[in-house]
């Protein structure tokens, strides 16, 4: 009768909420609402009270009827559905659209009872609701009930006279199912009979294990559906806001992705399509990564990630790109001229594009869109142009929300996203984009243009690009119809300029180089005829200089003779005059000192 | 335009007076004290039928009795309810004469 547990226990999301040490986990019920058995690690407490409050409208019944139905479907659980202000066959008709599958399991798997008071009926003094909660055993006891729901159980504790009564009927209700270990849910509006219990906050933490807020706003005339798990007592959960909306399968909340653990991580680098770019991105840009694209309207944002796209199908994978505002028919023909040709991979299934409006629904509707498109089709790589247009959706807040549920959903697949988007101002340093999506990503890729002397040139810089090694240059950025390229790196000294300047500056420098070795050249030959001359002078100094020490030598020797011929002639003539050979002083001999003369005999005479 | 009911026409068995009541509860004695003093004071011999809810459940679901206690007046076509432990006893002694007047 009853069903095992169907229970979650991991609480792997959840570090910081932990249950008492030795406690055994409470037992959950899935509600088959996909994520919210997500943030509330495994769905409602199993036979406890969980309340859903409210603003009218913001989808409490359907949660229930829709947890009631997955359950039936899912694990063949019956459960009773008493409604206290709706008429049953309204509640059956607006939610025949949805596809539970309602019809068959009517009698089988899910009652419907109707609980609403008649309208004409005389008061007269205290009332309470055993007859229903007798009624009701009675039948959860035939049918082997797990579940019931009180739906809007606020109008049925309206008619009660006094707070205290709709106390005392609340703790009855909790009694009640405690005894027949029914797992319950209660929807109720807020307003005065159900706020003056709520305030109660002792007595309905005692009733109530947890309590689940739905919230529906307008913004800037867009609406805004969230829920929150305000309380709940015995387990770990997200309380957080999660955005959600009614869509055409029920209840339906956004992806929230609680780890990044579950990230894919990739090596392998993916070409842009632009050899330059993959220069300056040392390889490519890594599979799996977040690449954003940022720059004023027209600085060829769309091509860049257009280029991409083309060179990712050539290479036989899937694509799928999401344009706003523009129709993907358009934005085909528009690439074509500079040579990105898309229509070829559209033919050949490879891309699909799709077109959004952003101003007329919430970024979290695209968000769940392309999520859809994700799951059903995927893509390995999703371009969603511009990634700015989110901001029309709701403002800031939900932009970044929706941006965010976009990028884990692509993360968690190991799709490589790429997100062009419009920057208000263009200066790139001052500014993180206005959805903070430059913290969010990978790459960041920055297109701008340059104004100057006259022209409107374009400008690529790699901002960041986590996990390589990228250029840090400023580049130019050519757009033809062959293709989109960058130019060499600006070697001059001084200022990067662009364009003509660039081109100009460019001439005068080979213009000066020209000059500096033409004058070089003359340098070179000037050098060589004045060396020639000084050499030449050079040899004919040596030679006079040669002359001149053979002269001296010559004059030397004369002289010597002449010195020789002139002692042989005293000497000759002292002997002729008698004189005998005397010691004739020299020359070289000490100045002054005079020789002695040898002694002569004197003569007689 | 009202359409007056012949009174003599309709039989006394045609009334039914049924009092659906949780067990013993304090309100459920109350209830059942408050009609039988009001019967008494009306000098109506009307036997009220007295459906303890707990007992026969199904009962209750069928007729749709939720709230207790309910006194279910049924007199030909004519069929009216009040809840509550009827301490308030004028409106409920006017609806009361009404049918006995009816009946008879």
């Amino acid at each position: 009768m009853k069903t095992g547990p169907r229970t979650k226990r991991s609480g792997r999301a959840f570090a910081g909420h932990d249950t008492v040490a030795g406690a055994a986990p409470i037992r959950k019920l899935g509600t088959g609402i996909a994520v919210f058995d997500d943030i509330s690690d495994g769905g409602l407490p199993a036979g406890r009270a969980t309340v859903i409050c409210g603003a009218a409208g913001t989808g409490k019944t359907i949660f229930a009827l829709q947890t009631l139905c997955n359950a039936a479907t899912a694990r063949a659980e019956v459960g009773l559905f008493v409604t206290f202000e709706e008429r049953p066959a309204d509640i059956l008709r607006n939610s025949s659209g949805f596809g539970w599958g309602i019809q068959p399991l009517l009698d089988q798997k899910l009652f419907l009872v109707d609980g609403r008071m008649p309208i004409e009926v005389m008061r007269s003094g205290d009332t309470d609701i055993s007859g229903l909660l007798a009624g009701l055993g009675a039948l959860a006891t035939r049918t082997g009930a797990a579940w019931v729901v009180f739906d809007s159980l606020d109008a049925m504790l309206a008619s009660m006279q006094s707070d205290e009564a709709r106390r005392r009927e609340l703790t009855r209700i909790h009694e009640w199912i405690e005894a027949h270990q029914l797992t319950c849910i209660i929807t109720a509006k807020r307003g005065p009979a159900w706020d003056s219990i709520a305030t109660d906050q002792a007595r309905l933490s005692y009733l109530v294990d947890c309590v689940v807020d739905l919230d529906a706003k307008v913004v800037d005339t867009l609406s805004h559906r969230s829920l929150r798990i305000v309380k709940y007592r015995g387990s770990a959960h997200y309380d957080n806001e999660v955005p959600c909306m009614i869509g055409p399968a029920g209840f339906h909340l956004a992806p929230v992705v609680l780890t990044s653990a579950e990230y894919q991580v990739f090596q392998d680098r993916l070409s842009t399509g632009i050899p330059a770019l993959d220069a300056m991105l040392g390889g490519g840009i890594l599979r799996g990564s977040a690449v954003l694209v940022t720059g004023a309207p027209g600085t060829a944002k769309t091509s860049v990630s257009g280029r991409f796209v083309e060179a990712h199908c050539a290479r036989g994978e899937k694509a799928l790109i999401v344009c706003f505002d523009e129709s993907p028919a358009e934005m085909v023909r528009n690439l074509t001229s500079i040579g990105v040709k898309l229509a070829p991979h559209l033919a050949s299934g490879r891309l699909r594009m799709h077109g959004l409006s952003a101003r007329w629904q919430s970024a979290d509707l695209v968000a769940a869109k392309l999520h859809k498109m994700i799951k059903e089709w995927s893509p390995s790589c999703v371009v969603v142009d511009p990634i700015s247009a989110l901001i029309k959706g709701g403002g800031e807040i939900a932009a970044m929300s929706a941006l965010l549920q976009i990028f884990q959903q692509c993360k968690v697949r190991g799709i490589t996203l790429l997100l062009p988007c419009i920057l208000k101002n263009s200066d790139v340093d001052g500014a993180t984009s206005e959805i903070h999506a430059s913290t969010v990503a990978d790459v960041w890729i920055d297109l701008s243009y340059l104004v100057r002397a006259g022209e409107r040139n374009r400008l690529l810089t790699v901002v960041k690009a986590r996990g390589t090694a990228h250029s840090n240059q400023v580049r130019e950025l050519l757009l033809s119809d062959k293709g989109i390229e960058l130019t060499a790196p600006y070697t001059e000294e001084g200022e990067v300029l662009t364009g003509t300047l660039r081109w100009q500056k460019e001439q005068r420098a080979q213009k000066s180089r020209a000059d500096a070795a033409l004058a070089e050249q003359r340098e070179a030959v000037a050098f060589e005829s004045t060396t020639a001359q000084l050499a030449n002078r050079i040899s004919t100094l040596q030679i006079e200089l040669q002359a001149r020490h053979a002269a001296a030598q010559v004059r030397q020797s004369l002289s010597l003779e002449a010195e020789v011929a002139g002692e042989g002639l005293v000497e000759s003539l002292r002997s002729r005059r008698g004189g005998g050979a005397q010691a004739i002083p020299r020359r070289g001999d000490k100045p002054g000192e005079r020789v002695a003369a040898p002694k002569r005999p004197r003569k007689a005479g | 335009m009202k359409r007056v009911r012949a009174t003599r026409s309709i039989a006394v068995s045609a009334l039914r007076l049924t009092l659906y009541a949780a067990g013993d509860s304090a309100a459920a004695s109350t209830a059942r004290m408050n009609l039988a003093s009001m019967l008494d004071e009306l000098q109506w011999a009307v036997e009220p039928e007295l459906v303890d809810v707990f007992a026969a459940p199904d009962e209750a679901m069928r007729q749709r009795i939720f709230v207790t206690p309910a006194l279910v007046i049924i007199c030909g076509d004519r069929c009216d309810m009040v809840i509550g432990d009827l301490s308030a006893r004028e409106p409920v002694m006017a609806l009361l004469r009404s049918f006995q007047r009816l009946s008879s």
